[in-house]
């Protein structure tokens, strides 16, 4: 017979008051043999999707409340009969989160009363006067809360709650306030608790629990105590029969579009295609008629017209304003969305399968994801919240969960290990995820680490004592992370590991989800729960994207993409220095030189196909058309790199392997990719050629493989492959092959339209970057953090395009980063610098000219960048050299590059400038209200340097200066500044120094060439020397670490993209060389790396086996990707 | 009145039928009446730890009193005597 329910439950999604999952509660509540559960998180109900997916999963009832915490009376749990209840849940949740700050609900007793709709109310309170006033409100539908947390005094208020109620005629109901699923998660809990409370467990005292009774316990050991309440058991019973919701939505999905009279949605939506087929296609061929008389046939019957006008709507509103905005996805599938401007590819021109975006007895709602250029994506959002209302339009939340490095932090901090300690082993942990990466703590007090297959390796400490790297500079070894721990922070090291590895994946708190926006068809509130945002005046749903999917309710994706932000600024300042309006839209992409420069691999900055992994793939596939970009972005992923795909593409690319096929049917499908499966579209051609499938029941076993976890769960959908594919005429052999090649690539495939979608978006920017350089960089500086690089990465790649990056001057610089015209006089600095570099360029070793010692101001402000030691400035490139519109414009640096200047300060000098140039730095001071230390920057990065004024003596005067800023308070003191005594000027290697510290870019040479004479007498190689040496020779190459990625799919290898002023050389780290180094690794900056040059198909690598620090004169950051 | 021990008082349970019959400390034996009321206080993990099942006895002589079991190191204290 069924028995006892707990109805009052927290789990993990109480944030910091939860100390078990979802699916930890509902096993215990099974393995107690109770069919029902209810879950009552804090103030929220951030979990229910996924309780309620969770549940159903496990054949456990789901029931939904949620806790208030009353600011005027006491807590109160409420709990969902229905759907009325499911409302007032939302609106009550809302309502408090919206009448609070973030994170800070302001619920009160009113606003509880205000909806008591279908709800049951759990009060735990003794105040008779409280219980009378909820009894007024909820009628029978209140009951006391007889909780028994094992304390003293627990079984005595019970008792005398049960009496008050029925004094007051209320019903009563066991609970156990449940934090965590069983006993063993106390000391999770407590964590968490001093996490959220900002102390330690030594600190904590009374603020944590005295024992770790709030588990969910068997109704025996609830009844061991409480059983002289039998009704109080029976109650909680009856009350999970009672209450009987089901979060399907779907029956609201769409909000209405309004149509013009006389249209209904669909024939509305049918004229704009036809309208768009002719505009895009110049007319109706058979092919576009049919396809698209076939999608709008499948629109029509899933009732998807509203769907797609809301979206057209939004691309329409966007092409208005002229806000770059292309749908990506599967939706690029879809000759509707082509046609009505949504998606950007023809989907007939390159072959794509409509199927793969919707299919007739779909359940889903279809997705599309809108790119918009970030900078606009808000002016999108406001749209859309002003057609539909705020009531009926939320963004959708992002769940963000603990990852290794976070909460290694917090629970280091909460076990009171020291502030040093908690800062190395946050930073010390590669993986974002929680794997046997965590250091172990060996028995000798050594760390090591724990390969996947849970051997341990050799102690690092072992390792690094055997070994210890001779030093290239006189700087020593960083100590292990064991020898800096102090006894206590030892013996809590096992407690350390295991509360980090429970915490994996526990929600942290919320974000907003760039870009996902719910709109629903009845008021927000009455559906879902919304709460504050971080951003100011902006709500969010508490739902994520897959629970908003989940419910049936559509949203919209409306994502930014800095790329198209870059885009459009590109050719905006095309069309304003070269008059020539770019029409990307229209653009052919046929053009070979593009092409060219993809095979060089001159893509730092390009969309796509920038990255390491694809500089060591593009050599080998030689893209050299549309078709082969779309193959290299959808094969350079996690995916297809861990399915083995890439390898044999690129074998029968290069002509290594023949191209076969396991059934001539194949032949027609797979052509395009050599006979190898690397689209998803291919799978469901296959599937529908082989085994004889209908497009829906292919999409079905595409997502079926996709999500089989086991070889039970593919085995299962093998027979009615083979059986079809027999039914075929294939034979048993053959279907079996290939049902294993589609099984294979199913759990990562791509697919083709998103990846064709990219792809033109690749394609766009390499255009930019050909003919069009200087703009293109303007665009990557203007809108970071963007893309693999940094902007020290990139102001190298414009040196060696021939670009200078010019140093931030007041009278010169804008807000920010501008194409500047280089002066033409002969002999000025642009010149003769642009003549040294192609005089040394032939030598390629610089025999290093002394470094300047003064500051040597010069009219234009190029000093830095035509600094002596800079023959960097020189356009190396073969296929930008040749069809560059432009070889005279460079970068002028913007004002906000300047740490310490934000663009509030920035617009303040420039729009000052309008009334004349600045003549002095005194002029300067008194004329913009700036800080001190905005003055100071300005000053050191060379901002003065045009108006003649040494650097240091400004620095030197920048405190006075400031005060005769009409910003200064105090007037009184603002004497003229004071005349600085002689100081020396500053050296080359000083203003670089700056320059990394102060904008994070290089003006003048890359760091590494400040050492390259010493490099070379160790005979230590660059990047460029690189390229000329032979496969197989061991060599000694130094860079500075600017990206460093430990890919998953690498098999514990990492690789290491070094900068000098050549340029990258790309470092390969077997693991065991990896785990001898890492701490070498670790420090970033700059290394100096021994190993064999790997010479392969026109991609140059070192395989390192040593790697020593460099000690660096300025700090730098690397990018880090796993 | 009542008198807490700051060093708690080693004492020895006697069970009948598996409950408290009788408690000795020192010399004195105090036959138990009832169980007044049990409780349990666990915490201090990340350090030695404290694991601690307390009992509210009332004695034959009229005496109430607080004791615990230390649960990891299987002894009885007397912590609190109430009159």
């Amino acid at each position: 017979m069924p028995g006892f329910v707990h109805l009052h439950t927290h789990s993990c999604y109480s944030f910091l008051d939860g100390a078990s999952s979802l699916g930890d509660l509902l096993d215990a509540a099974v393995e107690h043999g109770q069919d029902a559960l209810a879950l009552t998180d804090t103030s929220g109900l951030y979990g229910a999707v996924r309780f309620w997916n969770v549940a159903r999963e496990r054949g456990v009832k789901p029931i939904f409340g949620a806790e208030l915490r009353l600011i005027d009376s006491d807590p109160v749990t409420l709990l969902a009969l229905d759907r009325s209840g499911w409302t007032s849940l939302c609106r009550i949740v809302s309502a408090a989160q919206l009448a609070g700050e973030k994170t800070k609900p302001r619920a009160t007793f009113a606003l509880v009363a205000d909806q008591p709709a279908g709800l049951i109310a759990l009060s735990e309170s003794d105040d008779a006067e409280t219980l009378a006033r909820l009894r007024e409100v909820f009628g029978d539908r209140l009951y006391a809360e007889l909780v028994d947390r094992w304390g003293p005094a627990d079984i005595d208020r019970c008792d005398g709650r049960a009496e008050l109620a029925a004094e007051l005629g209320i019903a009563t109901v066991v609970t156990n306030d449940v934090r965590y699923a069983r006993p063993e998660a106390r000391q999770l809990h407590d964590v968490l608790r001093c996490i959220d409370l900002g102390c330690t467990v030594d600190e904590a005292g009374t603020q944590l629990a005295a024992n770790g009774e709030r588990w969910l316990k068997s109704e025996a050991a609830l009844r061991e105590r409480l059983g002289h309440h039998p009704g109080a058991f029976a109650n909680a019973r009856a009350i999970a029969d009672r209450c009987d919701l089901d979060l399907g939505f779907g029956y609201q999905r769409l909000p209405g579009f309004p149509v013009p009279d006389g249209y209904t949605p669909f024939s509305f939506l049918y004229a704009l295609c036809q309208d768009g087929a002719r505009a895009k296609y110049g007319g109706m061929t058979p092919a576009v008629s049919k396809q698209l008389a076939h999608e709008l046939d499948v629109i029509h019957r899933c009732g998807l017209a509203e769907f797609f006008l809301i979206n057209w709507d939004i691309v329409r509103f966007c092409n208005e304003r002229r806000i770059p905005a292309q749908g990506r996805g599967s939706a690029a599938d879809s000759i509707v969305a082509y046609v009505l401007d949504i998606t950007k590819v023809d989907p007939i021109a390159h072959d794509l399968l409509f199927e793969r975006f919707l299919t007739e007895d779909s359940h889903t709602m279809p997705d599309i994801d809108l790119d918009i250029a970030t900078n606009d994506r808000e002016e999108v959002i406001q749209y859309v919240y002003r057609k539909y209302g705020e009531k009926y339009a939320a963004m959708v939340c992002n769940v963000v969960t603990y990852r290794s490095r976070s909460s290694s932090r917090e629970v280091a901090k909460a076990l009171g290990f020291r502030p040093e300690i908690v800062d190395r082993l946050a930073k010390s942990i590669d993986a974002p995820r929680f794997d046997s990466r965590l250091p172990v703590m060996e028995p000798s007090g050594g760390l090591s680490r724990r390969s996947l297959d849970g051997r341990h390796d050799e102690s690092v400490n072992e390792v690094l004592s055997e070994s210890r790297p001779t030093a290239f500079t006189s700087e020593s070894h960083p100590p292990a992370l064991s020898d800096l721990l102090n006894e206590q922070e030892r013996a809590r090291w096992p407690l350390f590991r295991k509360i980090v590895e429970e915490i994996a994946d526990f929600p942290r708190h919320l974000s907003i989800h760039n870009g996902g926006m719910l709109i629903t068809a009845l008021p927000l509130v009455d559906t879902v729960p919304i709460e504050r945002a971080t951003m100011p005046d902006r709500n969010v749903v508490q739902f994520d994207k897959r629970d908003i999917e989940d419910l049936g309710l559509i949203k919209m994706d409306l994502l930014g993409l800095r790329t198209l932000s870059l885009i459009k600024d590109a050719v905006a300042m095309i069309d304003e220095l070269h008059g020539v309006r770019l029409d990307l839209g229209t653009l052919p992409l046929e053009d070979p030189a593009v092409y060219d420069l993809i095979c060089e691999v001159d893509t730092i900055g390009v969309f796509q196909v920038e990255s390491r992994a694809q500089a060591q793939a593009l050599p080998r596939v030689r893209p050299r058309n549309f078709a082969d970009i779309i193959v290299e972005v959808a094969i350079i992923r996690p995916g297809p790199l861990q399915g083995n795909m890439v390898n044999p593409y690129i074998r029968r690319r290069q002509g290594r392997e023949p191209v076969a096929y396991a059934h001539p049917l194949l032949e027609p499908i797979l052509k395009e990719t050599l006979g190898v499966i690397l689209f998803q579209e291919q799978i469901l051609r296959v599937s529908m050629a082989i085994a004889g499938f209908t497009a829906t029941e292919a999409d079905k076993l595409r997502r079926a493989m996709s999500r089989a976890r086991s070889s039970e769960d593919m085995e299962k959908l093998r027979s009615p492959f083979v059986r079809g594919a027999l039914a075929h005429g294939v034979d048993d052999v053959t279907a079996n092959t290939i049902f294993g090649q589609i099984a294979a690539f199913a759990e990562f495939g791509f697919c083709k339209s998103h990846a064709a979608a990219f792809a033109l978006t690749a394609y766009h920017t390499a255009h930019l970057k050909l003919y069009y350089p200087s703009e293109f960089y303007v665009g990557l500086f203007n809108n970071q953090p963007m893309g693999f690089y940094s902007p020290a990465v990139i102001a190298g790649d414009a040196k060696r395009h021939g670009i200078a990056i010019l140093p931030v001057d007041v009278n010169r610089s804008q807000a920010k980063a501008v194409v500047e015209q280089r002066a033409a006089t002969a002999g000025s600095g642009a010149s003769s610098s642009l003549g040294r570099s192609r005089a040394s360029e032939t030598t390629n070793r610089p025999s290093g000219p002394p470094l300047r010692s003064e500051d040597a101001p010069d009219p234009h402000n190029r000093a830095s960048g035509s600094s002596s030691l800079d023959e960097a400035v020189v356009d190396r490139s073969v296929t930008i050299a040749a069809h560059r519109a432009c070889r005279t414009h460079d970068v002028r640096l913007g004002l906000t590059e300047v740490k310490g200047l934000g663009v509030a300060e920035a617009e303040v000098i420039v729009q000052e400038r309008e009334r004349g140039p600045f003549r002095s730095f005194d002029d300067f001071a008194a004329r913009v209200g700036m800080k001190e230390e905005g003055l100071r920057n300005l000053a050191l990065v060379g901002a003065f340097d045009a108006l003649g004024e040494a650097r240091r003596a400004l620095l030197w005067r920048a405190r006075d200066a400031h005060r005769a800023s009409p910003a200064f308070a105090r007037p009184v003191l603002a004497f003229p500044t004071t005349a600085a005594p002689t100081l020396p000027g500053l050296s080359e290697q000083e203003r670089a120094a700056l320059d990394y510290r102060i904008t994070g870019i290089p003006t003048g040479p890359q760091v590494m060439r400040f050492y390259r004479e010493r490099l070379l007498a160790r005979d230590v190689r660059s990047s460029a020397d690189i390229q000329r040496g032979s496969h197989g020779a061991v060599v000694t190459v130094a860079g500075a670490m600017v990206v460093k990625q430990h890919p998953e799919t690498a098999k514990g290898h990492v690789f290491l993209s070094l900068e000098d002023e050549y340029g990258l050389v790309n470092i390969i780290i077997r693991p065991a060389t990896y785990a001898k180094y890492k701490p070498v690794v670790d420090l970033g900056g700059a290394v100096v790396v021994e190993g064999t040059l790997q010479h392969v198909d026109g991609v140059v690598s070192v395989l390192a086996r040593r790697l020593d620090e460099l000690a660096l004169f300025v700090k730098l950051a690397s990018r880090n990707w796993q | 009145m009542s008198r807490l021990f700051a060093d708690p008082l080693p004492a020895h349970m006697e069970w009948h039928e598996g409950e408290p019959g009788a408690l000795r400390v020192g010399n004195r034996r105090l036959v138990v009446v009832e169980v007044v009321r049990r409780w349990r206080v666990d915490g201090e993990w990340w350090a030695d730890g404290i694991a601690r099942e307390y009992l509210t006895l009332r004695t034959a002589d009229g005496l109430l009193c607080d004791i615990y079991g230390d649960r990891r190191r299987g002894e009885w204290f007397l912590q609190r005597v109430m009159d």
